[in-house]
């Protein structure tokens, strides 16, 4: 990769980004069309989007940008409101930028659907707010550049000149022993930011010692913001009249990395101070004011950047790390785990009973435990940016559907494994369009009828549950109908109508790829349409689904996921001397049957029979074909698990215990064995293979459901 | 492999036996040379895989080459050796009776595999090369990875993508 492709790289990152974020700020804003933070927020995006698609040469992403700029840049100087159908105008403007950016990227000749005619609509709007009698944004600017401009002393009536012979007066007025008053005369160049300079660190400096301190800034370079070129200084003479102990030469230190001709101190003799002007406390103010400012710049960095007056970015302290390094680091981890578990339990140094050895070992795994849990948190981020997502494609259904929906979101800041949240917004998106689609009454009569509000309501939720994750999505719709799910599962052949089924298990009919057809009952109304799609990419993050359904009061639909794709919570079983882990997510129970529980039936099998239901037994040492002695069920330990094709219940000799174990690959040529998942490394180093449930089943292909 | 017969230059083998016959393999594909260790049986595998050992946490599928090649089995003792080789980040064990040596051969001195008269199936010997008094079979590690490895993209990319 060259260079300029490297950069190239990163850009489009960051174009994607800007896109994404500015998909769901754009949503907010039209929620509350009166936040003009967020507008503001909104243009920095489109105006770091329009930079960056011209420096790469997407002009018409550039094009369209920049006009759509100009339309951000309007309400954002003017404060006007947003009309309604306006903000519907931005909302597809957004759509448009997406879809740009994906032909700028595979370079198709075509623009996309909707380019010219929102453009043109743009256009329109910018042409006809350019009519009205408009001030330059930095006079007529609101409350934010007015307050600024007070700070700052800057008063554009007013000659600079005499505003620092006002100020020097007034803090004669208040000059006591001790202190002196100088003047400083600051001429930057365009170029200062580049070089890590800005009149408001200096200000900082300055204020850090003084008593008072006043600037003027000489705006009369500074362009209006619809050209004002954020990384370019523009203000090239600053006078600050400060009040302070501190002698010249310290106040010479603090611009010792400027140029001589950038900067002139001179030192306002106090013996001059003969005039007497007022307002002595309104100076202090200002000094206090520039204090509250400073602290708030440090805060957040983002009022300032869009005042011309002051341009402080503080650098977000994150760093950017390919997901490879940090599964590397994950995988060295591991390994300190492992060397430390060695040592923990060597019996060899076990048996040396001495108090400084254990304590160091005993130390060697705090520390090891806590690098662990660091490495981890690595990986984790908050839902918080899926669900956002989410708002949108709520938003769209609820439009393309005519159905009213308020959505609530709840455990926004629930953490969980980055390499999860990619594969995870398909699945939400379908079960969130099922939900609006499907789940809700179409008719908002029927649901006033039913006792609920006419708006649907629609429930995302993200919460720990014993050692996992879940994501919900609920609706208040008028549920799901048993009947006619067993119905059209029976129609199907899907189940043969004997089976004693429970609501769980009715409910995950649904998900069954016979479901998925175009044929769909209309009270069943269509849930199941690639809902097996959703099932199995959730399968896939070692996860699992689980229906609640009450009907005529909703639907909840779980994602149950696991805290990482890394580990899982394992229960280790022994059999013919080897140690097998069984996923404890899918595990029902454990138990020594009875002896009259169990039962052998010809040409089927042994089955043991729980609570009413039969459920075969699968020996796991015939499934391995391990050579060990046959013992009788009622002399193992069955472990009864949920698997796709219903429960079997696992013979093992012996439970060993439950333990967190990190799942790896057994390298591409074992991964064709489809009983087992992987292996996990216990404390001794010995290796454990972890089963797939799904793929075992009773050796002589015994249905579920024979009595 | 052609290219090991047109050019003159001399290249470095790991050398080791499998029974009476030498062989080797290219150093730059090993990894590591280690001491037999404990290996965990994974059912439902061909015999000549042995299982999995645990190499400083990595998980490493290790390869009984002796039955691998059809040679009959044979006890373990102070001189087995899992080597440990290397392909595009992929790591396998072959277990070997004894590793010999690291030895230099000219690519003059390589000369093409006769097509019988070894106990192993003669597709994973990309050359032969005389040291000493022996004859040394020079394995061609791509293909022992194809056969053990790659045994079916379509099955491989099924169960990798939900790592």
């Amino acid at each position: 990769m060259t260079k300029q492709e490297q950069v190239k790289a990163i850009f489009i990152e960051e174009a994607g980004e800007i896109i994404e974020k500015l998909d769901i700020d754009i949503l907010r804003f039209e929620e509350n069309s009166t936040d003009f933070d967020l507008l503001n927020e909104i243009f920095r995006g489109v105006h770091t989007l329009k930079g960056n698609a011209n420096a790469f040469g997407f002009t018409r992403l550039g094009e369209f940008v920049h006009h759509f700029e100009d339309v951000l840049d309007h309400y954002r100087s003017t404060k006007e409101d947003v009309e309604a159908h306006h903000l519907e105008l931005f909302v597809g403007s957004v759509d448009v930028i997406k879809d740009v950016m994906t032909c700028e990227l595979d370079v198709l000749p075509d623009l996309p659907e909707g380019y010219s005619e929102c453009l043109a609509k743009i256009k329109v709007l910018i042409a006809s707010k350019k009519n009205k009698p408009n001030l330059p944004p930095i006079e007529e600017a609101g409350e934010l550049f007015s307050d600024l401009a007070s700070e700052f002393g800057f008063e554009p009536q007013e000659k600079i000149e005499e505003a620092v012979e006002k100020s020097i007066q007034s803090h004669r007025k208040i000059q006591e022993d001790g202190l002196n008053l100088y003047k400083i005369d600051l001429t930057l160049d365009t170029d200062c930011y580049k070089r890590g300079f800005d009149h408001l660190l200096f200000l900082t400096l300055l204020g850090e010692k003084a008593k008072s301190i006043e600037s003027f800034f000489d705006m009369k370079n500074v362009e209006p913001l619809a050209r004002f070129v954020g990384d370019e200084n523009a203000i090239s003479n600053v006078s600050v009249i400060v009040l302070t102990p501190q002698t010249q030469e310290d106040i010479a230190e603090n611009f010792e990395f400027l140029f001589d001709n950038e900067y002139t101190i001179s030192l306002i003799d106090p013996v001059m101070a003969e005039m007497v002007i007022e307002n002595v406390e309104v100076i202090v103010e200002k000094a206090e004011t520039l204090e509250r400012r400073k602290v708030e710049d440090r805060r957040g960095a983002d009022r300032s950047s869009d005042t011309p007056a002051v341009s402080v970015t503080v650098p977000k302290s994150t760093i950017r790390i390919d997901t490879f390094k940090l599964d590397e680091l994950f995988d060295s981890v591991g390994e300190l785990v492992i060397a430390q578990n060695f040592i923990a339990q060597n019996e060899k140094i076990r048996v040396i009973e001495d108090e400084s050895i254990s304590r160091a070992i005993e130390t060697l795994s705090k520390i090891t435990k806590r690098i662990q849990d660091r490495v981890m948190s690595l990986r984790m981020v908050a839902i918080r940016d899926t669900f956002d997502k989410m708002k949108r494609v709520v938003r769209d259904t609820s439009k393309k559907t005519g159905k009213e929906v308020h959505l609530i979101v709840q455990g926004e800041e629930t953490e969980i494994d980055k390499t999860m949240i990619d594969s995870l917004s398909d699945p939400m998106i379908h079960i969130i369009r099922n939900a609006i689609d499907h789940g809700l009454e179409s008719d908002s009569a029927e649901r006033i009828l039913a006792g609920k509000s006419a708006e649907g309501t629609v429930t995302l939720r993200a919460y720990h549950k014993s050692g996992n994750i879940v994501i919900s999505v609920s609706d208040d719709g008028r549920g799901i109908n048993k009947e006619k799910v067993l119905q059209k599962a029976i129609e199907r052949g899907v189940i043969t109508g004997d089976e004693h089924l429970t609501d769980s298990q009715i409910f995950g009919l649904i998900m069954q790829p016979g479901f998925s057809t175009a044929d769909t009952i209309s009270d069943l109304s269509g849930r199941g349409v690639g809902l097996d799609v959703v099932k199995t990419s959730i399968e896939k993050l070692r996860g699992k689904i689980e229906i609640d359904s009450k009907e005529g009061v909703g639907t909840t639909l779980s994602m149950v996921l696991p805290l990482t794709l890394a580990i899982i919570d394992g229960m280790l079983v022994q059999t013919a001397g080897e140690i097998y882990i069984i996923p404890t997510l899918s595990v029902v129970e454990s138990f020594r049957p009875e002896r009259e529980i169990v039962h052998v039936l010809k040409e089927k099998g042994e089955f043991v029979s729980l609570r009413g239901q039969h459920i075969p037994v699968v020996r796991l040492s015939d499934v391995f074909e391990l050579s060990t002695q046959r013992i009788a069920p009622w002399e193992g330990i069955l472990v009864c698990v949920e698997t796709e094709a219903g429960r079997i219940a696992i013979m093992v000799d012996e439970l060993i215990g439950r333990q967190q174990v990190v799942i790896k690959t057994l390298g591409k040529s074992l991964a064709r064995l489809k009983e087992i998942t992987g292996g996990a490394i216990l404390g001794n180093g010995d290796i454990a293979l972890i089963l797939n449930v799904d793929a075992l089943r009773p050796l002589t292909e015994a249905s579920n459901g024979g009595n | 492999m052609e290219s090991n017969t047109v050019q003159s230059r001399r290249e470095r083998y790991l050398t080791f036996f499998l029974g009476e016959e030498q062989y080797g393999i290219a150093i730059d594909r090993i990894k590591e040379i280690i001491a037999m260790m404990k290996v965990t049986y994974v059912p439902k595998t061909p015999p000549f895989m042995r299982g999995v050992i645990n190499l400083r946490g990595s998980i490493i599928p290790v390869v009984d080459t002796r039955l691998r090649f059809g040679m009959e089995p044979k006890e373990e003792d102070m001189h087995t050796t899992i080597i440990i080789v290397e392909v595009e980040k992929v790591n396998i064990g072959f277990i070997v009776d004894r590793v010999e040596e690291v030895a230099s051969i000219d690519s003059a001195h390589l000369s093409e595999p006769p097509k019988f008269g070894s106990h192993i199936d003669t597709d994973f010997i990309c050359a032969m090369a005389q040291i000493d008094e022996n004859v040394v079979m020079i394995l061609d590690v791509l293909k022992l990875f194809e056969a053990d490895e790659l045994v079916s993209l379509e099955q491989i990319q099924q169960t990798s993508e939900g790592e």
